[in-house]
């Protein structure tokens, strides 16, 4: 597969969109669900989730870098075959459109709960993919140039956070070892599912430049500032709710900031959403490319942009479906499934089977 | 010709979708800036509402307008107070919420859910209890030439700056009612004449009002609890009677720094003993009997000082246990530290608080006299 070179990007940029392509929705419930099993400990649970994300990063890299042109669609038919390759690569498809569709709905969920009561749920849908779609229609480069402007926005998340200081008692985390070890793994692997987007680097990785190591570190970066951040957030969550009261605050971080008002802005947590806006949809974005450049490279012979509109349209379908909880409920334990089916397992299997028959670039 | 068909469009499209869903527009609204509960004869909840309207010509200030209904619960009230005014009745803009006694001796919380509930409504609001009903006090309209809700607002905060009533809002009080080893302090309003007091404190146990804090008590807490405002005066008298002089036996002094300190320990029998540790400095503000500048006389009242905060505090923590308030978060320094402990005492914790063992060491040091001796 040839890249073209407008569409390279650098490490730095490789790590940008790392970062935006895992922070998500999950971020604004994570601490409620966090301590719901893990108790006091919950943030760490999430340093725990970064280092197996860490590992995972480390198997995907692993099997990127025997194919360093290419990304996933195209080196999935040369190690197994070109049926077999191509039908995995739909399935793929399907589950970064899936991730897509829970990612939207979920947005639209919270945007609907707390700032657009009144606005129909498809509008609220239409309007982020329409924005969505005119991004993904570009090249990765010019995608990777937003990403890291809309870094900046996590600053501004980290800075609003520390607002809730003020009504900080750090008593609340403790006992730290109340729920014990198996409690506190367990919420390690809820935590596992706000963070993922980093199989971006499946589909991105022939566009970095540079070399293989490089291309490791600027992602392993990525997902450490990730964690330190989702770590940040959850402390600051279990420091400001008490025990008792966390269980009826769904969405800690914007709740803590509901009561705080300067002279000039009443709500800070209208703006802690419109801010967040940006960031949850630049992570349907990258789960939109990623799709859109599987169905472009199997049926529009590698023009991704003729797949943005189609695909936009099945996004937007699943998030209509997944209006009720019931639905959503099933959403997310079939994306749990299918996180550890494409991330985890079926690169694994790839791996094994890519050093036994030694199938690399180069060498058929 | 394609791009002009495209921009005619959008021109067109713009004008048609001009506004959207959720627009709540001013001068569609009704804004309330108190709440008043009250508990009535029957077990109904009495809500006041008290709604500020525009002024309609420049030169006459805003107006308040106060109604009040009765209902089952805090919801319903709001319901029925909107079928009685033009247009919508927001919440979004309200500054105080404010408890009768009679209601705040019963649970809350109950009326307070739907402030958390609601993703409009202004956590930021202060809370407070009322002596007797909050719908006499509201109904003043006007303090002086101040509306009422401002005046309470602006009183609480001031009075918060001086560290007489202990800073709350009800957002602030949400994860402490929920915690089973921490109770809270509101500010304690009385209506005196045409006027508002704010110098006391109600202390609660588990949502429910179970008794009040004098001024210094109030201040004391809030000192105890390591939320000082900016200034905290307090008058103490340090020599005994001599003849009409009377102002001569007082010291009148503002602490300038103050550094609490707060230790659970876990005696025998799981008797549980709390050291609290007071280091005050302060400046004396009046004390017109002696000099200020011979060492001798400082060390006197240093030692006369300490000693009487320090009965001002038992003072206070003896009030909180009779009241069963925990609100420096014994129960909560057990749930962290000592779980084991918390586990056997949680069941009778209003009880067993009672029985917490407090020892606290004031130490009072005069750091500043003013411009003479």
């Amino acid at each position: 597969m040839t890249i073209p070179e407008k569409s390279k990007i650098s490490q730095g940029q490789l790590m940008f969109f790392v970062i935006q392509s895992q922070v998500g929705v999950g971020i604004l419930s994570l601490p409620n669900k966090l301590q719901a099993t893990a108790k006091g400990a919950g943030w760490i649970s999430s340093i725990i989730a970064g280092l197996v994300v860490q590992v995972i990063i480390l198997i995907l890299w692993a099997l990127c870098r025997r194919f360093p042109s290419d990304s996933i669609f195209s080196f999935l038919p040369k190690i197994t075959g070109k049926f077999l390759g191509n039908l995995i690569g739909i399935a793929y498809i399907g589950y970064f459109l899936f991730s897509a569709g829970t990612v939207l709905s979920a947005f639209a969920d919270v945007a609907g709960k707390w700032v657009l009561q009144a606005t129909p749920r498809w509008a609220l849908l239409l309007l982020t993919l329409l924005t969505c779609v005119y991004l993904v229609k570009e090249n990765v480069r010019v995608m990777a140039r937003l990403f890291v402007i809309s870094s900046l926005t996590i600053i501004v998340m980290v800075i609003l956070s520390l607002f809730g200081y003020a009504n900080a008692n750090y008593t609340y985390v403790f006992p730290i070892m109340e729920a014990g070890w198996v409690n506190i793994i367990k919420a390690a692997n809820d935590a596992l599912f706000p963070l993922i987007g980093y199989e971006v680097l499946l589909v991105i990785y022939p566009y970095v430049e540079g070399n293989n190591t490089g291309k490791l570190k600027a992602a392993s970066l990525g997902n450490m500032l990730i964690t330190l951040f989702y770590t940040f957030e959850v402390f600051t969550s279990l420091i400001i709710f008490s025990p008792g009261v966390m269980p009826s605050v769904s969405e800690p971080l914007i709740y803590m900031l509901k009561g705080f008002s300067f002279q000039i802005i009443q709500r800070i947590d209208l703006i802690f959403l419109s801010i967040w806006i940006f960031i949850v949809s630049t992570a349907i974005v990258s789960w939109l490319y990623m799709a859109t450049s599987g169905l472009g490279r199997l049926f529009h012979r590698g023009e991704h942009k003729k797949a943005a509109p189609y695909a936009a349209l099945i996004v937007f379908i699943l998030a209509m479906i997944a209006q009720n909880p019931s639905i959503t409920d099933l959403f997310d334990r079939m994306i749990r499934i299918f996180h550890y089916t494409f991330v985890i397992g079926l690169p694994l299997i790839l791996l094994i089977f890519s050093y036994l028959f030694n199938k690399k670039e180069g060498v058929s | 010709m394609k791009k002009l068909c495209l921009s005619g469009i959008i021109i067109f499209v713009s004008f048609l979708m001009s506004g959207c869903w959720d627009q709540d527009l001013l001068r569609n609204a009704r804004l309330v800036y108190g709440e008043g509960f009250d508990l009535e004869e029957n077990g109904k909840l009495l809500s006041t509402f008290v709604i500020r309207d525009a002024p309609d010509s420049e030169q006459s200030g805003p107006k308040n307008d106060i109604i009040n209904t009765v209902s089952n619960t805090p919801e319903e009230s709001r319901n029925k107070a909107d079928e009685e005014i033009s247009r919508l009745l927001t919440t979004y803009r309200n500054r105080i919420v404010l408890i009768g006694e009679e209601m705040a001796k019963q649970d809350i919380y109950q009326l307070l859910d739907f402030f958390y509930r609601d993703p409009k409504s202004a956590l930021n609001a202060k809370i407070a209890v009322v002596k007797g009903k909050a719908a006499d006090l509201l109904s003043l309209k006007k303090v002086g030439n101040v509306l009422i809700e401002e005046e309470i607002d602006e009183l609480i905060k001031s009075k918060e700056e001086t560290t007489t009533v202990p800073k709350v809002t009800i957002e602030s009080i949400f994860p402490i009612m929920k915690d089973p080893g921490e109770d809270f302090v509101v500010p304690y309003l009385i209506k005196s004449g045409n006027r508002v007091d704010v110098s006391r404190a109600a202390m609660f146990h588990n949502h429910e009002f179970t008794g009040t804090l004098s001024t210094n008590e109030s201040t004391m807490f809030s000192l105890l609890k390591g939320k000082m405002g900016k200034t905290a005066i307090i008058t103490q008298k340090t020599n005994k009677q001599q003849g009409n002089k009377g102002v001569y036996n007082y010291l009148t002094f503002n602490i300038e720094k103050s550094k609490p300190k707060m230790k659970v320990l876990i005696q025998k029998n799981d008797q549980i003993k709390v050291r609290l540790e007071l280091k005050l400095k302060v400046s004396v503000l009046e004390y017109p009997k002696d000099y200020l500048n011979e060492k001798k006389v400082v060390n006197r009242l240093n030692k006369t000082l300490t000693k009487e905060i320090t009965n001002l505090v038992n003072k206070t923590l003896k009030k909180m246990q009779k009241a069963r308030c925990d609100g420096l978060g014994v129960g909560r320094q057990l749930i962290a530290f000592h779980p084991d402990v918390w586990k056997k005492q949680k069941k009778d914790w209003e009880h067993n608080y009672q029985k917490v063992h407090f020892v606290p060491k004031v130490q009072v040091e005069i750091t500043k006299k003013g411009i003479i001796n």
